[in-house]
């Protein structure tokens, strides 16, 4: 019984697969429910979207048109008409807590989610 | 005869405790790129019950070997400890089941199992201690790729060993 089992076996690659299948199984359970981006024009909330879906948000804000764009779980600013461009230039935006804010126009674009620690210390 | 073949079953668990426990102390001197990934070449001692003693001798030997190595390194009761004899106590039970059953797995299966559910459980233990179900989407990947090539490496060495036993010594065959 014993000697039976001293070689490798093809049933062995069940245990590898389903190692395999674990280890992959978060990009796909936990993309759901995860980070939303939110953006807020004068107190108001102009859109919420998920973080994972590619869209492009346009709109008015304070000092004129805006665009905002999600790809690839990036949010930038690409347009604006304020006159520093300072949301355009903080470019792409994709931790949680992290945001872009245009202050002429009175644009807040932030992600909402689960934040990451910087550290832990004990 | 009894006594003796209990006395016989005593001596090799003792033994096996103690090589699992001085592999498990020793590890900690391995140097490795991230602090939790480990050979786990102790379980060579809970395979090596399991096949030659019996599917519930891997128990025994899991919980010792974890308190004696414990007690070797000083950090009995610590978040560690607590993680280091679930994973050992879920890995062993695992791999007795799957021996016990019969399943269709040689030795390399049983240990790579054993060692998915060693790193599998030592995360849910991890999880539990500081209730970040977040840390699961980056710890997942690193914990069961790994588990399937220390399995194999496991595997290897305690099968190597096993073939080294006298006939007579394996229970059940």
């Amino acid at each position: 019984m014993v000697s039976k089992r001293l070689k490798l076996r093809v049933w062995d690659g069940i245990p590898i697969a389903i190692g395999i299948i674990i280890a992959w199984a978060p990009l796909f359970l936990l993309t759901g429910d995860g980070e939303k981006v939110g953006i807020v024009c004068a107190g108001e909330i102009i859109a919420e979207t998920p973080l994972s879906r590619d869209t492009t948000i346009a709109f008015e804000s304070c000092v004129g048109p805006i665009r905002i764009e999600v790809s690839d779980g990036y949010v930038s600013v690409v347009e604006a008409s304020c006159p520093h461009k300072i949301c355009v230039k903080t470019g792409k935006i994709s931790r949680p807590g992290s945001a872009i804010i245009c202050a002429p126009g009175r644009v807040a674009v932030f992600i909402e989610g689960e934040t990451e620690n910087d550290a832990i210390t004990r | 005869m009894q006594s003796q073949d209990r006395n016989k079953r005593v001596a090799v668990l003792a033994i096996l405790i103690a090589l699992g426990a001085v592999l498990w102390a020793l590890e900690e001197f391995i140097p490795r790129p991230i602090p939790w990934l480990k050979p786990g070449l102790a379980n060579i001692a809970t395979v090596i019950a399991i096949v030659v003693l019996g599917p519930w001798d891997g128990l025994p030997v899991a919980i010792g070997r974890v308190i004696l190595g414990a007690l070797i390194l000083g950090r009995i009761g610590s978040a560690a400890f607590l993680m280091s004899i679930s994973g050992a106590v879920v890995s062993a039970a695992v791999m007795g089941v799957l021996w016990r059953i019969k399943a269709p797995l040689s030795i390399y299966g049983i240990s790579v199992s054993g060692a998915l559910a060693h790193g599998l459980s030592q995360l849910g233990v991890a999880v539990l201690l500081v209730y970040t179900p977040f840390v699961l989407r980056f710890f997942l990947p690193l914990v069961s790729l790994p588990a399937i090539a220390t399995g194999l490496l496991v595997g290897l060495l305690s099968v190597a060993l096993i073939k080294r036993f006298p006939g007579n010594f394996i229970y059940g065959n």
